[in-house]
């Protein structure tokens, strides 16, 4: 007996440490199984240094231009033999923004950010302040000295200078550097489809030179029989980014800089007025043939199906060769002159900077010794050569083939006349893209006057107003978001105001953290019986129990706990990913937050969005469930079509309704709309009523409906799925409450309220607070079909964080964010604990 | 149980009331299905038809569609069709192959068979890497990977090339448009290769001709052929008929718009040079401007020349590439015009039409045909495309029905590490949620500790958190133990879960107490008590657990890109969920559908036991 009591504790350990090591045993085994056989960058044990850059050539391709970099690339290679350069890109998330905004910022927090990233003007400054950035200086000194001062002002263009030197931080104060390497300057310009001209009777080799032509060939352009557009623009959040065509063209700058170097906005003039009421009169002003509002697309493939008549473009020496510059199908001129008879070009740069991140300084010379090759002399001339060669010179920049000396200037007489225009006009013109601190998110507070007006002119709101008028309330528009951006981006307060954030700030942290320890002992008492306190553990007795539970508690411990510490510290630090400094910011980011308007709308957005995820999919699931219930044949066959949206995937179905919801004419919804109001005017008509007016809708781009858009779309996939649990529940209600109400004469309905919903009332709340605590947490969905737009009318809590903290790197202030918002769930949290903890859970075992 | 006894469902009242939940649920299933049956038929279109709504798609009863829709595969875009047709037009949806002219068509056969064009000369269709659904898209990629052993790191040391996997961009257009005299490019060679074993009919030939119409005529002027006849003085009677080979039609501004495009457009692959003694004249003139005399320079790029008198001018391009360059700039700057000749398969063809009937009234008298001018004999295209389409009306529904599908397909394939890495993803998803949770219930349940409750309160005090407070520092987390890209990130943080222990803890209670004494009395050890007793009792329960687990799994793209940005470790999803970017809607369609079938498999075959699984929760 003494001996197989031993026995059988043995056999109990031996049996714990089965059931523990095999499941880490196999996640082992995956884990090196899954090892992505990725590059990393470093130096390998044959002096080789492996270079990580952002969107390098992958292979020689077939166009000009394509076989030109392949060719630098391959010479860079003969070259350089022990460096070897490895394609690094991102993940592109639609909704969130601009890829090559986005991406490289998503590789750095995602842990894979390339050795040399890619910066923008509007990027700029928030790369330098994050310390994205590894100082250049010394690398292009050396430079300057080897290649000399000529070669050096040509591949560094004057105007590029005040972009990329400028103070930035380095370790705890602020120094001069030089951050990034710009490649030739970029120049905006409009180029239009000659052969679309021609088919809708344009003259092709006229091109719109005023905002009025404009407009006239967008009119002529745009036909919902042919499918074509007149020009493109972006709308969701780059609206403002093609907004700024015009703008420029007004002499308008979004920011300047005062005497001090502060940075205001300055979008607010009377000339942005004219701009937006121009840009809204493209994107929604009423066209003359009545099929619809506005002139323009957001597709992009439509462009390549030659279906759009105007784009506008940068023009440079790489990317116009993808272009089309024989002069037969593309024509090039400049960006339309606004009412100030101005042409204005915006001058743009890629730049490439070094990642601060990489620690070996092999890396970093080796990543310089490619940003140094890559627009050399012996660059430029392989790239001419190659075009040369491929009967494309035209597409070289002129002041390239200049520089390249007689050889090449020859070259010259056969660029586009268009572009050569061009150019002059946009050397004498240019404006740089804004590219002061926050300028990256100078562009979102330029989004909402664009979509704001965008919105009033698709409702109609200014038929009927004169011109003065509707320039007034586009100022007073532009004026309210101007004074918005200034505050909450610039942020310059005077210290009296700081201080009394701070106090807020204080008060608001103790609020939280003793909501947070109330709570705890809420759920402590609610969970533990009268009789089970101050008991012991009796680790002694029972450590086989314990012994299986270490996994589940290691990982809560692990996962749960854990982050929640870190995560309370986070929100007082300034978290920079790529340094390990920490900064700590007191109360900080709780100021911010509590002071950002944006984080409250986001709040009330989360609540509205709420309410309607409870009215679409709280108490459908249970009546869909009593009618299944009550079939007497073809259960199952209801049961699999209901449940059939299951079958895609969560986001998936967001996907599928955001194409059924196209706000184009030839959306599915829009064409069904088309239909109905066909079907109901011809039955009116025959009764002689005049007809009604079911115009297209445009959905989920319609700042009233896009909350709507988002939450149908659940409501339609968890309608079967969760009435599963209601059938079960439904199967386990004996029949003789029934037939007993029947005996009192009760109806359907009254056995339904006193009968059904008593008995699933336990699922009925549990399942209520679920909904509310998951619909204030929703950010996929939401990410998926609006990214937040439009305007930011569905800029829920949810996804505000995701975008602060993985787009734009605030970690911190996302962190702060989230704990205020977890404050305002608590009470729902403690409700449901409660209810759980009264509960028996049995399944019904009857299918 | 229905709320209706089954004594009170007879009466008529409850007879209406059953009635109306047919009606209403059917109207609600319709509903449900229509999504499904829209993305279905959306799934067998391309993109001209895309935009019609048929349940149905219309070629597969119409073979005018029929055609159509083979044009669209076949040439891929418009401007790719108006490069070699004779009936040019601005849209598929108009395409008209009448009046048809089967006997040239016959000729046309009988010349490809005789005279088999250049590789360069014609272009592969249905191949349109940009949208990537051609069939010999998916033919290439799959040559490409069997050559490879299916083994992308070796074909990049191989080609040069620096792919990261199977989708491959390749642009064949350029190859017939551009001056290029040799392939540099080893995919490219390769492509040619794999072209090489192509049936005659996939491929094409794009015309001069038709190239001039389309980038010089429709461009400028429209399409309309009253309008093209009263600007440009030409006598075309249709679109299709203006040639290059008719050197005398047109007013001068026609004639301009003919001599920029010969010079400047036109490959000059496709241009012969008359020699006349003028042309020598004018190219030793060019050849010595050009090396301003310098002997030695003629040299290095002619190595045979002695002086720049005997260096015989070139009557069509020279292969080597410096000296192909000069012929183009000498056809482009200095040749007398009269001296260019269009020499491509459409002239060639006319050439042997005239070889074998004679003359201009010997062809329109035997094929059948009214043509004024030998110029207006053109490829018989349409005549082609629509013979081939009768001839092959099955398979070709078929293949445009299944296309799609077929390219989501070798999508996942081009990807074959999505497809395990999702295996791998879902398969420990499941193990890891029947192992951890349940192990953690029955410690919980089965011995009566006196912890319990701590226990508990400690794995569910966090759900007071909402995710997001969470998620960055354990993002952090992941990245500071270096778990990001590695299957450990994707299922560690979610291992254990408060929430499902304590149902299934509940669950683990409410089985009977007599079981696990008597099984204990007979010497069963703790291992058989669990195994054997509790988790068989529980396996309903615990098939919807890895139901859930599976799902959640597998539909995971959001999570699983952010933890998992490096490409090597994306399951399906985050591929599909990609492919949105980069594909027609219709591609869309057909990836939605593939993924939905698994999860619509499992659910079917399970549904009694996911139902008896479901744990329902009472008051006590």
């Amino acid at each position: 007996m003494h001996y197989g009591a031993r026995f059988k504790k043995y056999r109990g350990l031996l049996f714990a440490l089965k059931a523990l090591l095999a499941p880490l045993i196999f996640l082992c085994l995956a884990g090196k199984l899954g090892a992505a056989d990725n590059v990393v960058s470093g130096v390998d044990e044959n002096g080789v240094v492996h270079v990580r850059v952002w969107n390098l050539p992958t292979n020689p391709g077939t166009q000009a231009n394509h076989v030109a970099n392949w060719r630098v690339l391959k010479a860079f290679e003969r070259e350089n033999p022990t460096i070897k350069l490895h394609p690094a890109t991102g993940i592109s998330l639609p909704g969130l923004g601009i890829v090559m905004d986005v991406g490289p910022l998503m590789a750095i927090s995602g842990g894979i950010a390339p050795d040399i990233l890619y910066v923008n003007f509007r990027k700029s400054a928030s790369y330098i302040d994050d310390e994205f950035l590894y100082p250049l200086d010394e690398y292009l000194e050396d430079y300057r000295r080897r290649e000399g001062e000529k070669e050096f002002e040509f591949r560094i263009q004057k105007p590029l200078w005040p972009v990329i030197r400028r103070k930035g931080p380095v370790g705890n104060h602020r120094e001069e550097h030089t951050w990034m390497m710009p490649e030739f300057p970029l120049v905006m310009t409009m180029s239009y489809r000659k052969d679309l001209f021609t088919k809708c009777g344009l003259d092709p080799n006229r091109p719109p030179r005023t905002w009025d032509e404009l407009y006239e060939v967008c009119v002529k352009l745009t036909s919902n029989e042919k499918n074509t557009f007149g020009i493109f623009l972006g709308t969701g959040g780059a609206a403002s980014w093609y907004f700024m065509n015009f703008l420029s063209s007004t002499g308008t700058k979004v920011v300047s800089e005062d005497a001090n170097g502060v940075w205001h906005a300055t979008f607010a003039t009377p000339g942005a007025a004219q701009a937006l009421r121009f840009h809204k009169k493209l994107i929604a002003g009423k066209r003359p043939d009545g099929s619809g509002r506005g002139f323009y697309t957001d597709k992009y493939q439509l462009i390549g199906e030659g279906r759009v008549g105007i784009q506008f473009v940068y023009l440079d020496g790489n990317d116009f060769a993808g272009l089309d510059t024989s002069g037969t199908q593309w024509g090039y001129a400049p960006v339309p002159m606004g009412p100030t008879g101005k042409f204005s070009a915006e001058i743009n740069a890629k730049m490439w900077g070094i990642y601060r991140g990489q620690k070996d300084a092999r890396v970093r010379a080796a990543a310089w010794k490619w940003l140094e090759f890559s627009g050399s002399r012996m660059a430029r001339k392989i790239f001419a050569d190659t075009l040369i060669e491929y009967n494309e010179v035209k597409s070289v920049h002129p002041a390239i083939l200049e520089n390249l000396g007689p050889d090449y200037q020859k070259y010259l007489v056969f660029m586009n006349q268009d572009l050569k225009d061009l150019y002059a006009i946009a050397t004498e013109h240019a404006t740089p893209e804004p590219y002061g601190k926050n300028c990256d998110l100078v562009y979102d507070y330029l989004d909402k006057p664009v979509q704001e007006a965008m919105g009033l002119e698709r409702e109609g709101k200014f038929a009927g107003m004169s011109e003065r008028q509707e320039l007034d309330v586009l100022e007073g528009i532009l004026k309210k978001s101007q004074d918005l951006a200034e505050v909450e981006l610039i942020q310059n307060l005077p210290p009296e105001v700081q201080a009394s954030r701070a106090r807020v700030a204080f008060a608001v942290c103790v609020l939280i953290f003793s909501a947070f320890a109330f709570v705890f002992v809420r759920i402590y008492r609610v969970f533990t019986p009268e009789h089970e306190r101050g008991r012991g553990w009796g680790f002694r007795k029972y450590r086989f129990a314990y012994l299986i539970l270490v996994p589940a508690v290691g990982s809560i411990a692990l996962w749960q706990y854990y982050p929640l510490m870190r995560g309370s510290l986070m929100a007082f630090q300034n978290y920079k990913i790529a340094v390990p400094v920490v900064e700590w910011v007191g109360l900080d980011n709780f100021a911010a937050v509590i002071y950002d308007r944006s984080f409250w709308t986001s709040i009330l957005l989360s609540l509205y969005y709420t309410l309607l995820l409870v009215l679409l999919t709280w108490l459908p699931p249970v009546i869909l469930a009593i009618m299944i219930s009550e079939l007497p044949k073809g259960t199952i066959f209801y049961r699999v079509v209901y449940y059939l949206p299951a079958v895609i995937s969560g986001a998936v179905i967001i996907f599928l309704w955001k194409s059924f919801y196209d706000p184009s004419p030839m959306g599915l919804f829009n064409q069904l709309l088309a239909g109905i109001e066909d079907g109901v005017n011809r039955l009116r008509a025959s009764v002689g009523m005049g007809p009604v007016d079911l115009s297209p809708q445009y959905w989920y781009e319609d700042k009233n409906l896009a909350m709507l858009c988002i939450v149908v779309p659940l409501g339609w996939a968890t309608l079967g799925p969760g009435s599963l649990i209601y059938i079960a529940a439904l199967k386990g209600i004996p029949d003789d409450l029934y037939e007993a109400a029947d005996i009192d004469g009760a109806s359907y309905f009254s056995k339904v309220i006193h009968i059904v919903i008593p008995k699933l009332r336990a699922l009925l709340i549990i399942s209520l607070v679920g909904h509310v605590i998951h619909g204030f947490n929703a950010a996929d969905n939401v990410l998926v079909m609006t990214g937040g737009g439009p305007k930011d009318a569905t800029l829920v809590t949810g996804l505000l964080i995701f975008k602060k903290a993985f787009v734009y790197t605030k970690y911190g202030v996302a962190t702060a964010m989230a704990w205020i918002m977890s404050v305002m769930l608590i009470g729902f949290t403690i409700y449901q604990l409660k209810i759980l903890s009264r509960l028996e859970f049995k399944s019904t075992g009857k299918a | 149980m229905p709320l209706l006894t089954t004594v009170g469902r007879k009466s008529p009242r409850a007879r209406l009331l059953v009635a109306a939940f047919y009606v209403l649920l059917t109207l609600g299933g319709l509903t449900m299905v229509y999504p499904f049956l829209i993305m279905i038929s959306g799934a067998m279109k391309g993109v001209y038809n895309g935009k019609q709504m048929d349940i149905c798609p219309r070629y597969l009863y119409d073979d005018m569609e029929l055609y159509r829709a083979y044009c669209e595969s076949r040439y891929a875009n418009t401007t790719n069709y108006n490069n070699t047709s004779d009936r040019p037009s601005p849209d598929f949806d108009s395409l008209d192959p009448r009046p048809l002219q089967p006997r040239l068509a016959e000729e046309f056969r009988a010349f490809l068979r005789e005279q088999p064009p250049a590789p360069e000369e014609r272009l592969l269709g249905h191949f349109t890497m940009a949208r990537g659904n051609g069939r010999h898209d998916l033919g290439f990629i799959s040559y490409l990977s069997d050559t490879y052993g299916g083994d992308v790191a070796r074909m990049n040391r191989e080609l040069g090339t620096q792919f990261n996997n199977w989708s491959i961009n390749l642009v064949q257009e350029s190859v017939f448009f551009a001056r290029i005299t040799s392939i540099e490019s080893n995919l490219l060679r390769k492509f040619f290769e794999y072209r090489a074993a192509q049936a005659t009919e996939d491929f094409y030939e794009p015309t001069a001709d038709a190239w001039f119409r389309g980038s010089m005529i429709f461009s400028r002027y429209g399409d309309d052929t009253a309008l093209l006849r009263e600007k440009l003085g030409i006598t075309a009677t249709h679109t299709g008929l203006i040639s290059l080979d008719a050197p005398e039609t047109g007013n001068a501004e026609y004639r301009s718009l003919r001599e920029i495009f010969m010079r400047r457009f036109l490959n000059a692959r496709f241009i012969r040079l008359e020699l006349t003694p003028e042309v020598r004249r004018v190219w030793r003139d060019f050849l010595r401007a050009n090396f301003k005399g310098s002997l030695q320079a003629l040299r290095d790029v002619y190595p045979a020349a002695t002086d720049f008198d005997s260096l015989e001018a070139p009557a069509s391009l020279p292969r080597e590439k410096r000296q192909a360059v000069l012929y183009a700039s000498f056809i482009e700057k200095e040749c007398p015009f009269a001296a260019l000749r269009v020499e491509d398969i459409q002239t060639r063809f006319r050439d042997r039409l005239i070889a074998k009937h004679g003359s201009l009234e010997g062809i329109n008298r035997s094929l059948g045909l009214a043509a004024r001018d030998l110029s207006e004999l053109m490829i018989p295209r349409g005549t082609l495309d629509w013979e081939y389409t009768q001839a092959h009306k099955g398979s070709l529904r078929w293949y445009l029905t299944t296309r799609n599908f077929e390219y989501v397909f070798s999508y996942i394939f081009a990807h074959g590490r999505a497809a395990w890495v999702t295996l791998t993803f879902c398969t420990l998803s499941i193990l890891c949620s029947l192992v951890v949770n349940p192990l953690a219930a029955y410690a919980l349940s089965r011995f009566a500790l006196p912890s319990t409750y701590k226990v508990l309160l400690f794995l569910m005090t966090t759900m007071a958190f909402p995710g997001a407070v969470t998620q960055i520092p354990s993002f952090l987390l992941l990245k500071d133990l270096g778990l990001l890209n590695t299957f450990w990130a994707l299922v560690l943080p979610g291992l254990a879960n408060g929430y499902s222990i304590f149902i299934l803890k509940g669950f683990f209670d409410s089985l009977p107490k007599e079981l696990y004494e008597s099984a204990s009395l007979d010497g069963a050890s703790e291992f058989r008590l669990f195994w054997t007793l509790t988790m068989n009792l529980s396996k309903p329960i615990l098939a919807l657990i890895s139901l859930n687990a599976f799902t959640a799994a597998y539909g995971a793209f959001m999570y699983a890109l952010l933890i998992c940005q490096d490409e090597s470790m994306w399951t399906i999803m985050v591929y599909l969920y990609q492919l949105q970017g980069i594909s027609s809607q219709n591609i869309i369609y057909a990836s939605l559908i593939i993924a939905a079938i698994p999860t619509f498999v499992i659910f079917v075959t399970c549904q009694k036991v996911i139902l008896r699984g479901i744990v329902v929760p009472s008051e006590k």
